[in-house]
């Protein structure tokens, strides 16, 4: 084999193993710093902002049109059992502290958009409600199944991450009462 | 009796190709048949080995689209609309998933020219060392003299 074509193989396996190790890298980066292993590390990052296909009519849905509230981000899925029994708690919240500042922002994933426009019409839920088309938010946020619930502040920050599966009324308590006293 | 032998062959005839008939969906995908091209979007198992709520609910519009008649292109399409390509068990031959097509086969041409240029190398360097060199005038009459005393 001639020196210089030699030379130009051991080049081209360099720049390949170098792009392997790269992409590597990336996919760990990528799968350390999402939203729920922020805060789970003690963070309170600034929620990254996202605009979804509205499922129930009325336009995308985007996080940052409710900046200043306090947001719970809720993802779902309407054959998800557990979702079945969160969602009324999540309805009433939404209806109860709507005028204090609380929003809830349910992201569908994983699903039909036709069975969560029936799910969202069975269940008469009235907050913004936006389908996840490649599940790229649901990695993003660190979404690993259904239902999952984080808490934003009005400053936009995510301060809690739900332990995965159906909030309670005691959690909603604990952890959004305190921050819809505070102001932005 | 006779006389009904044409009927009950009709009837079996028909029985064995109605079957197939019904399975196969316009353009001539089945319903079981695409399973193993897509995959369970929350299990990361191949849809017709997974049981899980979401791969049911996939089974049922695959049952609907097939009685609607599209196209498997169409119920493809309509399914990585919904859930992303990850619902594909193989990646599309054409954009990014192009490459998850090419860089196997180029591995792969890679690996076989460097085989064979490695065989040809040291096919080449055996022969060169297998050559023999020819013999001296002095190496040859030493070699007489030892033919001569054993002899």
């Amino acid at each position: 084999v001639p020196v210089h074509l030699r030379r130009l193989l051991q080049v081209v396996a360099i720049l390949v193993l170098a792009g392997l190790v790269g992409l590597f890298a990336l996919s760990l980066r990528q799968s350390s710093t999402s939203v729920r292993a922020e805060v789970e590390g003690g963070d309170s990052p600034q929620a990254p902002d996202f605009t979804l296909r509205g499922i129930g009519g009325g336009g995308p849905v985007r996080l940052s049109d409710h900046r200043s509230q306090v947001v719970l981000v809720n993802f779902w899925a309407s054959w998800c059992q557990p979702c079945r029994e969160e969602t009324p708690l999540l309805v009433g919240w939404a209806k109860r502290y709507r005028d204090r500042g609380l929003t809830v922002i349910g992201v569908d994933a994983q699903d039909f958009i036709g069975d969560a426009r029936r799910f969202a019409s069975h269940y008469r839920v009235t907050y913004p409600l936006g389908h996840d088309p490649d599940n790229s938010l649901m990695r993003r946020w660190g979404v690993t199944g259904f239902p999952e619930t984080f808490l934003v502040d009005r400053n936009g920050r995510v301060i809690h991450a739900f332990t995965p599966g159906p909030v309670s009324d005691g959690d909603l308590r604990r952890y959004v009462l305190p921050r819809l006293r505070q102001p932005a | 009796m006779t006389r009904r032998a044409p009927l009950v062959l009709a009837v079996l005839a028909l029985a064995l190709i109605l079957p197939a008939a019904a399975s196969a969906c316009a353009g001539g995908w089945t319903t079981t048949g695409i399973q193993q091209d897509l995959m369970c979007p929350t299990c990361n198992q191949r849809l017709d080995q997974s049981h899980s709520a979401i791969a049911d609910r996939i089974r049922a519009y695959l049952d609907q689209s097939c009685r609607a008649g599209r196209t498997e292109a169409q119920v493809k399409d309509a399914l990585v609309a919904q859930f992303g390509q990850e619902v594909l068990a193989a990646p599309p031959a054409r954009g990014f998933g192009l490459l998850a097509w090419v860089v196997p086969a180029a591995v792969l041409a890679a690996g076989a020219a460097l085989a064979a240029g490695l065989a040809l190398a040291w096919s080449r360097r055996r022969g060169a060392a297998g050559a023999t060199a020819p013999l001296t005038p002095d190496l040859e009459a030493r070699i007489d003299d030892d033919l001569r005393r054993i002899g």
